[in-house]
C-alpha cells in the first residue's frame, strides 16, 4: 500500500491536526489505495532538525511521500522563502501548503474564523465589543488574538475546555464550502490523485 | 569497542548497507525482512573470519541445517554465486585499521578445481560448489595488508550425505571474540560453563541482583550435575530450582549477562532483545547492558521489534549523566527500496532521544 505522511505544526491533537483528519475523512484515501499518517512537529522549525530530516529521508528512501500544512503566520513570503530554503538544503521531497489559504499571512486561527457560519456573527460581535471595552479600560488588553477568539467561540459551542474536539461534520458552525478549506481539501486530494498514479513501492 | 564503521555487500539480502559512526550500544531497528538479522550475522563473520564453522552457525540460527553443497548459497546475494559477499569495517583505534572479509566459493570442474573468478559463476550449476573460503584482509596504517584464508570443503560421504572439513589458517591471530544472542542458540552447556567462571571470577552478584528484577526470591544461583543451572530461592524451598522452571526471562537476562562476561573487549550480537521479557524488566535489562558494556568494553549489536524496548532504552540514556549517555548508543533504521536497495538512516543519541520524545516511529514506517 501506498503511504503518504501529512505533517501538521500542532500539538497534542490541535486544531489544524483535527481538520486535516477531517479531510482525510471526507476524502477517504483507501479508494486511492493510500494510507494516510497525520504527523504533529510541534512548530515549523522542528521540522527541519537533524533528527526529523533524517527520518524523512529514510522513510522516503522507503516509499513514504511527505506533505507539510503548515501556518503561514505574519509574512507568508518570508515564511515560504525559509522552507524553500530549508527544503533545497536539506534536500527533501516535500511540497508544502500555507494555512489559511496558500495565498495569504495567518494561521490556523485565521482560517477557523474564516470557515465559521456567518449565523454565528452575534458572537464575535460581543467578543470584539468586549475587547474594545477592555482596551478602554487602562489597556488591560495588551494582545486581543485570535487565539482567544476562538477559544471562546469554541468553548461557548462545545466546552471546548472538556472535550478539546472540534465537530467539522455540524453545518450549524461550520462552513466546509468556504474557499479556504476547499484549497486545503483540494491540496490534499491533488496529492492523493498524483501519489495513486504512481506504482506502489 | 570494536568497530567504527562497517560496510555490508552481497550478503543474504543485503546488496549494499553502510553503518557509521558505531557506538558501543548499536540499535538496528526496521520492519520484518529488512535485513536486521543478516546484519547482524555479517558482523559475526567479520568478527570470527577465521573460523569457517560460523558459515553453519549463521544458517543454523535460522533452523537451517546444511543438507547439500547448495546451501551455502544462503548467504550469497540473491542465492548467486558470482555475487561474492564482502564485508569491511574501519576498527575504532588509534591507527585507523581495517578488517575486509571476502567470501567466494570454489567450484569442481570434471578432476579440477577452480576459484569462481576464472569462470561464468551463472553457466555453472550449484552442485559443483566444493569449497567456501574465507578470505581476511587485515590492514593497518603504517603496515602492509595481511591475508589469511579459511576454509570449509564440502564432501559426499559414501551414503550421499555430505560432510565438512574445515581449514583454518593456523598462522592467522585470532582475533576479538563475538557472540550471537539468538533465540535457537546458546546451549545449557554454553550457560553452564559461562555461569562457571562468573562463579569462579566471584561475580554473580550482578547477576543475582539483575534476577531478583523477575523473581525478587531469588537469593542465590548454582550449578548442579547434567549442566543444569540452579536458583535458590530462599528458605520456603527445601530445594534448589532449576533455571528453566523460571521461564523466558529468567533465561534471557542471564544468558545477556553471561554473554557480556564472557565477550570481554569483543563483540555481542543480540536478535530481538524483547524476546521473552515482560516489559516491566526492560529497563533493568538495558541498565544492566549499559553498566556492564562499559566496565567490560563490550561492543553490543541489538535489534528489536520492540517500542517498549526503544522507550526503555530512552529512558535509561535520560537518567545516565548527560556526558555518559552522551555517546552510548547509535540508532539505525533500517529501510529498503523498491528495488531492494538499503538505507541505514543513523540517530545519535540526542536525536534518537527527539525522535522517541517525540511520539515519531522510529521503527520504520
Amino acid at each position: 500500500m501506498k503511504r503518504l505522511k501529512i505533517f501538521v505544526e500542532g500539538k497534542n491533537d490541535g486544531y489544524d491536526c483535527q481538520i486535516i483528519k477531517h479531510i482525510v475523512q471526507k476524502i477517504d484515501p483507501s479508494q486511492y489505495g493510500i494510507d494516510i499518517k497525520i504527523q504533529e512537529v510541534g512548530g515549523y522549525q522542528e521540522l527541519f532538525s537533524e533528527a526529523i530530516t533524517t527520518k524523512i529521508k529514510g522513510d522516503s528512501f522507503g516509499g513514504m511521500k511527505h506533505i507539510a500544512i503548515l501556518d503561514a503566520d505574519s509574512d507568508i513570503n518570508e515564511r515560504k522563502k525559509y522552507l524553500d530554503e530549508k527544503i533545497l538544503t536539506d534536500d527533501l521531497d516535500l511540497p508544502y501548503f500555507l494555512i489559511p489559504n496558500n495565498s495569504e499571512s495567518g494561521n490556523i486561527e485565521t482560517l477557523i474564523l474564516n470557515i465559521i457560519n456567518s449565523t454565528e456573527k452575534d458572537f464575535f460581535d460581543c467578543f470584539d465589543s468586549y475587547c474594545i471595552c477592555l482596551k478602554k479600560c487602562n489597556n488591560i488588553l495588551k494582545h486581543p488574538g485570535d487565539k482567544e477568539k476562538v477559544y471562546a467561540f469554541l468553548h461557548s459551542k462545545t466546552d471546548y475546555k472538556k472535550s478539546r474536539k472540534i465537530d467539522l461534520n455540524d453545518t450549524t458552525i461550520w462552513n466546509i464550502q468556504h474557499q479556504d478549506f476547499l484549497k486545503i481539501y483540494n491540496f490534499i486530494a491533488d496529492t492523493l490523485k498524483a501519489l495513486s498514479s504512481f506504482p506502489s513501492p | 569497542m570494536v568497530y567504527k564503521q562497517i560496510t555490508i555487500k552481497n550478503f543474504r539480502g543485503i546488496k549494499s548497507i553502510e553503518l557509521n559512526n558505531l557506538s558501543r550500544i548499536n540499535l538496528l531497528l526496521g520492519k520484518n525482512s529488512v535485513g536486521k538479522s543478516s546484519i547482524l550475522e555479517a558482523i559475526f563473520l567479520l568478527t570470527g573470519s577465521d573460523n569457517p564453522n560460523l558459515l553453519l552457525s549463521i544458517d543454523l540460527f535460522r533452523n537451517i541445517i546444511h543438507n547439500s553443497a547448495e546451501d551455502f548459497a544462503f548467504v550469497f546475494n540473491n542465492l548467486n554465486y558470482s555475487n561474492s559477499p564482502e564485508i569491511s569495517a574501519i576498527l575504532n583505534n588509534n591507527n585507523d585499521s581495517t578488517r575486509d572479509l571476502n567470501i567466494k566459493p570454489s567450484f569442481s570442474i570434471g578432476e579440477s578445481t577452480q576459484n569462481n573468478s576464472k569462470f561464468s559463476t551463472d553457466t555453472l550449476i550449484e552442485s559443483q560448489v566444493n569449497s567456501i573460503d574465507l578470505i581476511t584482509a587485515i590492514k593497518t596504517k603504517h603496515s602492509q595488508k595481511i591475508t589469511q584464508k579459511s576454509s570449509i570443503s564440502i564432501g559426499k560421504n559414501i551414503d550421499g550425505t555430505i560432510n565438512f572439513n574445515i581449514n583454518r589458517d593456523l598462522k592467522a591471530k585470532p582475533f576479538i571474540g563475538a557472540l550471537f544472542d539468538s533465540t535457537v542458540n546458546n546451549s545449557s552447556a554454553d550457560l553452564f560453563s559461562r555461569l562457571n567462571s562468573l562463579i569462579v571470577d566471584k561475580k554473580k552478584d550482578d547477576l543475582i541482583k539483575s534476577l531478583k528484577s523477575i523473581n525478587k526470591e531469588i537469593v542465590d544461583i548454582n550449578l548442579g550435575a547434567g549442566n543444569m543451572v540452579y536458583v535458590d530461592l530462599g528458605i520456603k524451598f527445601k530445594k534448589l530450582v532449576p533455571l528453566n522452571l523460571l521461564g523466558d526471562g529468567a533465561i534471557k537476562i542471564t544468558k545477556i549477562i553471561l554473554n557480556l562476561n564472557h565477550i570481554k573487549n569483543g563483540v555481542l550480537l543480540i536478535d530481538e532483545i524483547e524476546n521473552g521479557l515482560h516489559y516491566t524488566i526492560l529497563d533493568e535489562i538495558w541498565n544492566t547492558i549499559i553498566q556492564l558494556s562499559e566496565k567490560l568494553n563490550v561492543q553490543l549489536f541489538v535489534t528489536t521489534h520492540s517500542k517498549e524496548a526503544i522507550e526503555s532504552l530512552n529512558r535509561c540514556i535520560n537518567k545516565l549523566e548527560s556526558t555518559k549517555g552522551k555517546d552510548l548508543i547509535s540508532c539505525y533504521t533500517i529501510n529498503k527500496n523498491s528495488e531492494n536497495e538499503m538505507l541505514a538512516s543513523y540517530y545519535n543519541v540526542s536525536s534518537f532521544k527527539e525522535i522517541v520524545n517525540g511520539n515519531f516511529e522510529i521503527r520504520g514506517e
